[in-house]
């Protein structure tokens, strides 16, 4: 603000925040650049050969499509039995892993295991359960489940500790037992976030379980790597729009839910 | 008041049962399709934990020399999908929020544009670029802005749309053109809201790495997969915990200027 009639819309310290951040970023993108040295000088070519790509694969090829949405209907099936599954364990041992309704040391320990699990990618997990099982659903499954697990302890054991401390010392004050206290006063106000938790994470299953394929888990994916590896682009062409139906059908679905979560607060 | 209140607690309880059987049955068919055995589960888990224990801990760390580029390079590549991503979605977020479009036909071709990119995985847009450009590094960037973008177009969009109109409409009263408008009344109000989910998709970018070497994007993906397949399980946790760590770096920096910023 240097004369009353420039009135600066954001304040001058913020100003200068942002501009160090800009520059800052503007640095790191052109070393990033460099450092990569990205094959953009052949890269025109590459994008004609990508556009002959994806025009092949709009001349979809039907012939399988008894075996592809099959393989779909596994692959969605997949999501929903992890994330069922997940979410029941997840229920129970949320309330174990939250630190106001748990011991400390129970608490601790619950929330660093899940940590150590959320870190490991879903695919790699996938990866691990198929070197050890071998290929097909079930890897896939236990894969999905085990990430989605740790997700939701994390998702639901925050919500649980959101809940006000005077609703949990009222039911104390009245002599009600640990499971009476987390039956009225610890659930219902967080119904709908757990509710809301569970179906966002099987959004990202449903999304996650169509390319599990890829590391040997069955499904859809499994397809799709098989015949990309054949340059079979007209048959990967209806595959990726199953793919994309799939995923776009839960989002649709779950956009009227209005999922009143921020997901930045949890990954 | 008594007799009122009955009814209403019976049909209540009826909706549970109906969805707790619900739930049931979906576990039941979804179990048969995918010929899932729950004893079975039960009893492969401690050679599972077994497994885990004594082959991939502890991590190798005289692997980290082997990885470190690598590691740089997924950060690197990180950097780059999410700037560009961030300066793409910002222009067509621009174009198709509800306050700032310029035609709503705009809007839903560009709502329907983000919806094929966010739908469609990034790993099989991996898929696509690497038979035009070859296994590396062009692939994994080219892809993982597809998926930022996906993404990113639409909560800018959300962030443009959550803004106080007051300051659009101060703008235009006094006769600012559309530039204007965008400039003074736009911008300086979601910045925030865009920096802070763009620094989001770092953190998803890195992670999303991981996977997208697996398939032929480079990065420190391909060293993980790679080690799995050779048996050299332990540089492969080594490497995954240094992906964590950079994933934790992110977060607690990008926490930070969050913090300073909004």
């Amino acid at each position: 603000m240097k004369t009353p009639n420039n009135v600066a819309i954001v304040p001058e310290k913020q100003k200068t925040l942002y501009t160090v951040f800009f520059f800052v970023v503007i640095g790191l993108y052109v070393y990033s650049f460099i450092h990569l040295d990205l094959a953009l000088k052949s890269g025109l070519d590459g994008f004609v050969k990508t556009g002959g790509i994806i025009s092949e694969m709009l001349h979809m090829d039907f012939s399988e499509w008894k075996e592809v949405l099959k393989a779909a209907g596994e692959s969605l099936s997949v999501a929903i039995l992890a994330t069922i599954i997940s979410a029941a364990l997840a229920f129970f041992v949320s309330f174990m892993a939250a630190a106001n309704v748990s011991s400390g040391i129970l608490a601790w320990f619950w929330k660093g295991l899940t940590a150590g699990i959320r870190a490991v990618p879903t695919l790699i997990w996938t990866l691990i359960f198929v070197a050890y099982l071998g290929l097909g659903a079930f890897p896939g499954v236990l894969g999905l489940c085990f990430h989605s697990f740790a997700y939701l302890v994390k998702a639901f054991s925050q919500s649980i500790e959101e809940v006000k401390e005077g609703n949990i010392e009222a039911l104390k004050a009245t002599g009600a037992s640990w499971p009476q206290i987390m039956a009225r006063g610890v659930i219902p106000p967080i119904q709908t976030a757990l509710i809301s938790w569970t179906a966002l994470r099987f959004e990202f299953n449903v999304s996650t379980s169509s390319i599990l394929g890829l590391v040997g888990a069955g499904g859809i994916g499994q397809e799709l790597s098989l015949v990309m590896r054949t340059y079979n682009f007209s048959k990967a062409g209806f595959i990726i729009l199953v793919i994309f139906l799939m995923s776009f059908g839960i989002e649709m679905l779950f956009n009227r839910l209005k999922l009143n979560v921020d997901k930045r607060k949890l990954q | 008041m008594q007799s009122a209140y009955i009814p209403l607690k019976k049909e209540k309880s009826l909706y549970t049962w109906t969805g707790v059987l619900l739930v049931l049955l979906t576990t039941v068919v979804t179990g048969y399709t995918t010929k899932f055995d729950a004893f079975e589960a039960v009893r492969v888990l401690p050679g599972i934990m077994d497994f885990i224990l004594t082959d991939f801990l502890p991590p190798a760390a005289e692997a980290v020399p082997n990885f470190l580029s690598s590691l740089l390079d997924t950060l690197c590549m990180a950097i780059i999908s999410t700037v560009t991503g961030a300066i793409i979605s910002l222009v067509l977020a621009l174009l198709c929020a509800a306050p700032t479009t310029p035609h709503p036909a705009v809007r839903v071709i560009i709502r329907a544009f983000a919806s094929c990119l966010r739908n469609i995985p990034a790993l099989a847009w991996a898929m696509i670029f690497v038979p035009a450009f070859g296994i590396g590094k062009t692939v994994g960037v080219m892809a993982l802005v597809l998926g930022a973008m996906g993404s990113m177009i639409r909560f800018f969009a959300e962030t443009i749309e959550e803004i106080d109109l007051g300051s659009i409409e101060a703008v235009r009263s006094v006769g600012g053109s559309y530039w204007q408008v965008l400039k003074n009344g736009v911008l300086p109000q979601c910045f925030p809201g865009i920096i802070s989910w763009s620094l989001y998709n770092l953190e998803l970018d890195i992670r999303a790495s991981t996977i997208i070497g697996m398939v032929g994007g480079g990065g420190i993906g391909f060293f993980i997969q790679f080690t799995i397949k050779l048996f050299k399980y332990r540089q492969a946790t080594m490497a995954i915990i240094a992906v964590t760590l950079l994933v934790l770096l992110t977060e607690a920096l990008s926490k930070r200027i969050r913090e300073r910023i909004m």
